[in-house]
């Protein structure tokens, strides 16, 4: 059993990192005892030392548990391996590296690290439009799911072309950035896919890696799930479209710091009775809106009591990052793009 | 915390033919007018229902029952009001309540299972997997003679029937095997259903206190109720056939809902009004007495709105909690 607060530190204090503080100061389980970024000039969490070079923080002694990354992924494996060297716990944000060979890396790093405990933020499993389809799938009240579609896109905008997302060396563009986590959420609810296809183009932003990209999957149960990843959908827009054998579910928009995404909401619809013909065709339809997102506390929350217990970590393992990681390879890799991945498609 | 907005058609009529109500109404008043129409018939003073204030303020009469508005929270509820015992008499001996039983709620069985008694069962076994995924043994309190497993499985109002029944076999689909008695089982349960009590019933704190008290920690309470803050009640307010004593006892406001179900005691899951009959209540209404004295705004929507304007004005009612049918789920808090 590990001690309480635990003693956490986060690495890289750009969206993400701040989003991680705010989550650290609703556990009371945990306590922040210092935070690291290279760009920051005096810390931004007062009373709470500010390191410039992660590696000096890791070398501190400052009897660490847990260690946050939320570093650009060209260097997140690199940071999250020399935390599991030196015995923390961590949280790694997505995505998880480059290539799944940057997490094959990672998982030897947590072999040795034997109790230590690793997650990634595939935070989007935890928003509750997702997490109510999840339950309402699970409890098989509207049989197997056949299809998924899903279309996540951003508009890009100003600087978009210089962010870090965009460097030569992020390993590519917005599928990776972004389809990620709708990859992960298509494993979710259908497990691993055998069949992979993929194409991406590069049509309008100046920057090495694609904007756009299509992926089809498909796995030995017949289920078939297509992704549109963009960047240049100029609308901010998240939509899940879930078939399943007595009904469909779509979650629509999601909740965000900034509200962009639209505001998330689960439409469940089910298949007519028989004998129900004016329904036919045009089904009863109930839409459910959200007013909060768990997510980032929930996941938080499971990881504490996966160190607390020295339980598993439940979802969001480095099983789940490979695995999603293997797929945008394929696609990669089809789409004829290098290794290092500094061309686009 | 949840909003649903229901989209389906369902028309009043469907549920509530206009000769059958006018019939029942006819009764209703007449039965009143016999139990509590004299001067000493006995009524009792009673705080708002919702947020247990007394700065209520004179909303109407109807059928020689005083309704009052809360000055803190707008619920709405009548006060005085009969005693419990004499509201359980005339529950069991009204003629109005037997014409209901036995001549509404027949002639509208397949609308109210179709559009009713399934969506709700559906409603429970989703929020079940959603919220208490565990459990495995519910109490329905819902009135006698149109229980939630009475109306789907076709058993006839009234009829005396085994009041226990598993959730699955309503053919909602799933894995659910939870079984449902309506009072059977003393005592702790994972899940109360409450559909169309709190209106009702003499002392709604009392009841929500008690069903606490019967859940166990972590339990869910689906309940359904009607809310004032609804257009169609706000709208036609006396005129309303819902608001109808002594079923509607008491009308909550979104803000009482809320009051009703707060921390530390309850986590409040779900609060919707996914209602279908806001906006055609009043078309129909002022379709039905043109000359009354409508709001401009009610009297321009009428002589504007198309099907589709009425239907979109449903949507936005549902998304705003602005409808009056409400439903919710609240959590027991440990």
């Amino acid at each position: 059993m590990s001690r309480t607060p635990l003693r956490a530190a986060i690495i890289g204090f750009g969206y993400m990192g701040e989003i991680r503080q705010r989550t650290v100061a609703t556990q009371a389980t945990m306590e922040l005892v210092a935070v690291c970024d290279p760009k920051l000039a005096r810390t931004p969490v007062e009373g709470v030392p500010l390191f410039t070079d992660w590696q000096a923080l890791l070398a501190a002694s400052l009897s660490l548990d847990v260690v946050f990354v939320c570093t650009p992924h060209t260097i997140s494996p690199d940071v999250t391996i020399a935390a599991l060297n030196g015995g923390h716990h961590v949280f790694c944000e997505k995505p998880p590296g480059r290539t799944p060979n940057d997490v094959r890396r990672i998982i030897d790093a947590e072999r040795r690290a034997v109790d230590r405990k690793l997650m990634f933020g595939f935070n989007h499993r935890h928003h509750p439009g997702i997490t109510d389809a999840k339950a309402i799938i699970d409890s098989g009240s509207l049989g197997r799911v056949l299809t998924i579609r899903g279309m996540y896109g951003k508009s890009g905008g100003a600087g978009f072309e210089q962010s870090w997302r965009n460097r030569a060396d992020a390993g590519g563009g917005i599928l990776i950035d972004q389809g990620v986590h709708m990859l992960d959420l298509f494993r979710l609810f259908c497990g691993d896919f055998q069949e992979v296809v993929g194409m991406t183009s590069r049509g309008h932003w100046d920057i090495p890696g694609e904007d756009n990209a299509f992926v089809l999957l498909r796995n030995d149960q017949g289920q078939i799930a297509q992704l549109h990843s963009s960047a240049t959908s100029w609308k901010h827009m998240f939509r899940l479209e879930i078939g399943l054998e007595l009904g469909y579910l779509t979650i629509n928009g999601l909740l965000s710091k900034t509200g962009s995404y639209g505001r998330e909401t689960l439409l469940i619809s089910r298949r007519p009775r028989s004998g129900e013909a004016v329904a036919l065709g045009n089904p009863r339809e109930e839409l459910t809106y959200y007013d909060t997102d768990p997510s980032w506390d929930v996941q938080v929350e499971q990881f504490v009591e996966a160190i607390l217990t020295n339980g598993p970590v439940p979802d969001s393992t480095s099983h789940d990052a490979l695995r999603v990681m293997e797929i945008i390879e394929q696609v990669y890799r089809q789409a004829g793009m290098t290794a290092d991945r500094k061309q686009g498609a | 915390m949840k909003t649903v907005v229901s989209l389906q058609e369902l028309i009043e009529v469907e549920l509530r033919p206009a000769g059958l109500l006018a019939e029942y109404m006819a009764l209703t008043k007449a039965d009143l007018s016999e139990r509590w129409g004299a001067e000493s018939a006995p009524r009792v003073a009673v705080p708002c229902q919702a947020c247990g204030t007394t700065t209520p303020s004179d909303a109407f009469d109807k059928f020689g029952f005083q309704y009052q508005q809360c000055g803190a929270c707008a619920s709405l509820y009548v006060s005085p009001r009969p005693t419990a015992g004499e509201l359980d008499l005339y529950y069991r001996e009204s003629p109005a309540i037997r014409f209901w039983r036995e001549r509404v709620l027949p002639a509208t069985a397949d609308a109210r299972a179709q559009k009713i008694a399934l969506p709700r069962a559906q409603w429970v076994a989703d929020g079940l997997a959603e919220h208490c995924a565990d459990a495995e043994l519910a109490l329905d309190l819902s009135p006698a003679g149109s229980t939630l497993g009475q109306e789907l499985l076709g058993v006839r109002p009234g009829a005396s029937a085994n009041r226990s029944y598993d959730l699955a076999s309503l053919g909602v689909g799933g894995a659910s095997r939870v079984v449902v008695h309506q009072d059977e089982h003393p005592g702790a349960v994972d899940v109360v259903t409450a559909f169309d009590v709190l209106d009702r019933t003499f002392d709604v704190r009392a009841l929500v206190q008690s069903i606490r008290a019967r859940l166990k920690p972590g339990g869910v309470l689906f309940a359904t109720a009607t809310s004032i803050s609804g257009f169609d009640l706000q709208v036609l307010w006396e005129r309303s056939t819902t608001l109808t004593p002594p079923d509607k006892l008491q009308a909550l406001s979104i803000a009482g809902f809320r009051t009703l179900f707060a921390e530390p005691d309850w986590e409040l899951i779900e609060l919707s009004t996914p209602g279908m009959l806001d906006s055609e209540n009043v078309r129909r209404a002022v379709r039905t007495d043109p000359n009354a004295s409508w709001p401009r705004l009610i009297r321009t929507l009428a002589a504007n709105l198309d099907e589709r304007g009425w239907t979109s004005l449903q949507e936005f009612l549902q998304e705003h909690r602005l409808a009056s049918f409400t439903r919710l789920i609240a959590r027991r808090r440990e």
